[in-house]
């Protein structure tokens, strides 16, 4: 799957665009735990039932670690819509999420 | 993008460097993101916010995840506190790791077992199981060594564990000795179960047996009942005949008749035997002084080839039992074993006492436990296959040739010993003998004397009797009888008759009632017999039946101490019997 940075398959964000996220965790750790709590959160209060999630445990598919080249766990992939967006961490940083989500922009100081 | 051919050279140029600058400043953008990642994560990474790493391992198509702090303590807990044993050994069985509960089920601490051989841990026997399971990596179950000296049965379930450098077998033992005493459990209580039913199709076929025999016995009773009636007619008339005087050479024939009549009574009594209605004496019983008789009888009877030997227990229980019956009976086996042997043969009378407890008893149909005297005969002929053993007491049966026996013999001793609280037991093997046994039981109550026998009186007063029976031809017979005896005979068909004639003045009384038992019009000769008793106490009452009570069936007749003339009876016995009742009055 290719990410395309120009953006050629951008959509318009308020028809239904379905959000596809993988998250990837090492079993069940704590940090595991607040990372798939948090995440369905964040999916529930702002994408509003339109997102298709899928937790990885790389302790049971190393395989799939490597295809979306991810270097430490918990990192929440998330392909679709584009581009390509890496979160790592326990997720607890909201805004973060969001704003790499192009949920909430930030603001010029951010950037 | 195509440029418009509407657009100028420099506006082309214009729009060319916008798009160029979205696209420049897009790509600042998606490096600012890639940038925040990157550093997002090694700050992560440096800060310990990760559970694990991921790197390329050395054959670069596989991934390594290494794993930082506690990520797999709750492996490690489930491993360690679960019930199941756990081990990890090599594929020669070194063990390289056991939890806890793998020390508990063998008794010994962890730290000597893990480098240990698992086979330190099996007993030899076990040895072979063992190798099989390790070498297959396979489940099943294994017996282990208990410290100090028991052993346990586990179920053991290997998996292999796949490192690039060496063969790591894992195995999960659980402990299943609980559960086998429970499958032990249920084998025991099925196979009880089967041989409860065993013992039940048993008991329903002796049942079976029974009821055969007891319908059959009510038929052949109905039967004797019907002949006795007959018979009595008969007998009757003739012996009448002849008391009339009639020509010499005419009473040969008479004697004939009668002679035939006699052997007719004695099927009778064979088939009410049979039947179990016929009357029976019992009384209390020294065996072994009536053997000597018996023999001389048989020996009679069973020719030169045949030896009889004789086995008396010296110290032989009395028993309770009618004598005559007994010597009939024993007679009728010695005669069958005698068939038996053709060509010539032993036959062993014996004599002994046996006690039968209740395991005893119950696999033998009718016997109860108790004390017993046995009379057994046992002979050295050809045996009965098993297929006949149980209807050699049916009534008619026999492997005799037609004219050489009535298949009334075992039937009757069936009846004879069945009516004295007894039971029979019948062994026999195919061409070695058979012994059939009579179980009689023990009395405590003392021989008595023997009676002798009443001779016959002529009548000496001359009285009035009034006879009371259904069947027409019967009681013409018995008035003639009477009236030849000299008695002045009324008659009457039923009990009501009966009753009209008592109660009625009459210019002479009735000195003594004659009835039937069995009569229709609704009052039986046994409700007569009581209102004529409570009215007129003084007449003395004779029952007659061709039919006999036992227990149940009319047992206010055998309470009761009217006597009772079973037909067909002799002139005599009548003749007997009325004297004594009228003696009473």
């Amino acid at each position: 799957m290719t990410d395309s940075f120009y953006g050629d398959i951008e959509t318009s964000d308020d028809e239904s665009e379905r959000y596809m996220l993988r998250l990837y965790v090492a079993g069940s750790t704590p940090r595991s735990r607040k990372a798939i709590e948090n995440v369905r959160k964040i999916c529930e209060t702002h994408l509003d039932g339109r997102y298709d999630l899928e937790v990885i445990d790389i302790y049971q598919q190393p395989e799939c670690a490597s295809r979306e080249q991810i270097i430490a766990v918990p990192t929440l992939v998330k392909s679709l819509p584009g581009p390509l967006r890496r979160i790592i961490g326990d997720l607890s940083h909201t805004d973060k999420v969001l704003h790499s989500f192009d949920l909430m922009p930030y603001t010029q100081e951010e950037l | 993008m195509k440029p418009s051919s509407d657009l100028s050279s420099s506006e082309l140029n214009s729009s060319d460097l916008n798009v160029e600058l979205e696209n420049a400043r897009r790509e600042i953008q998606e490096l600012k993101y890639k940038l925040e990642e990157a550093e997002d994560t090694l700050e992560a990474i440096r800060s310990g916010d990760v559970d694990a790493v991921v790197v390329t391992g050395p054959n670069h198509n596989q991934q390594q995840v290494y794993t930082l702090h506690n990520a797999d303590r709750p492996y490690r807990l489930l491993i360690e506190k679960m019930q199941e044993g756990a081990v990890t050994l090599t594929h020669d069985g070194l063990i390289l790791y056991c939890n806890q509960a793998f020390a508990n089920i063998v008794n010994t601490p962890t730290e000597r077992i893990i480098g240990s051989p698992f086979q330190q841990f099996i007993p030899e026997t076990q040895s072979k199981v063992l190798h099989y399971l390790l070498s297959q990596v396979a489940r099943g179950e294994i017996l282990l060594n208990v410290w100090p000296e028991s052993t346990v049965e586990t179920y053991i379930s290997f998996s292999q564990l796949l490192d690039e450098e060496s063969q790591i077998i894992c195995g999960v033992v659980t402990d299943i000795s609980m559960h086998k005493s429970r499958v032990q459990e249920l084998a025991d209580k099925n196979s009880q179960l089967e041989n409860e039913i065993k013992e039940r199709e048993k008991t329903e076929e002796n049942l079976r047996q029974a009821q055969k025999m007891e319908a059959v016995g009510q038929l052949t009773g109905g039967l004797a009942h019907d002949f006795n009636n007959l018979l009595m007619v008969i007998i009757g008339n003739l012996q009448l005949l002849s008391l009339r005087g009639v020509d010499e050479s005419l009473t040969k024939y008479i004697h004939n008749a009668l002679n035939a009549t006699e052997r007719g009574a004695n099927l009778t009594k064979k088939m009410l035997a049979f039947s179990r209605r016929q009357p029976l004496k019992t009384e209390a019983v020294d065996i072994n002084p009536l053997i000597p008789g018996i023999v001389m009888l048989a020996r009679q009877v069973i020719g030169i080839d045949i030896t009889l030997a004789t086995v008396l227990a010296p110290d032989l229980w009395t028993c309770l039992t009618d004598a005559n019956q007994l010597e009939s009976a024993i007679l009728n086996l010695i005669i069958n074993a005698r068939d038996a042997m053709p060509q010539g043969g032993i036959v062993t009378l014996q004599t002994r006492n046996e006690s039968l407890d209740t395991d005893q008893a119950n696999p033998i149909p009718d016997a109860n436990p108790g004390q017993y005297i046995v009379i057994s005969v046992k002979d050295t002929g050809s045996g009965i296959p098993p297929e006949l053993l149980t209807r050699v007491f049916e009534p008619f049966f026999t492997t005799k040739e037609v004219g050489k026996g009535s298949g009334l013999g075992l039937s009757m001793v069936y009846g004879f010993i069945q009516q004295s609280n007894g039971f029979i037991q019948i062994e026999s093997q195919l061409n070695i003998g058979t012994t059939v046994s009579l179980y009689l039981p023990f009395t405590s109550e003392q021989v008595s004397e023997a009676t002798s026998l009443t001779p016959i009186r002529p009548a000496s007063t001359k009285a009035r009797i009034l006879a009371v029976e259904d069947d027409h031809e019967v009681l013409e017979i018995s008035r003639e009888m009477l009236t030849s005896m000299g008695y002045d005979v009324l008659t009457a068909s039923n009990a009501s008759e009966a009753l009209e004639l008592l109660n009625s003045k009459l210019d002479a009384p009735i000195d003594l009632l004659f009835s039937d038992v069995i009569m229709p019009g609704g009052k039986s000769g046994i409700d007569l017999a009581n209102e004529c008793q409570n009215a007129f106490p003084d007449i003395p009452i004779i029952l007659t039946s061709g039919y006999v009570y036992q227990n149940n069936e009319f047992s206010n007749v055998l309470d009761s101490n009217i006597p009772i003339l079973y037909k067909p009876y002799s002139q005599a016995s009548l003749a007997s019997a009325i004297q004594d009742a009228l003696k009473q009055k």
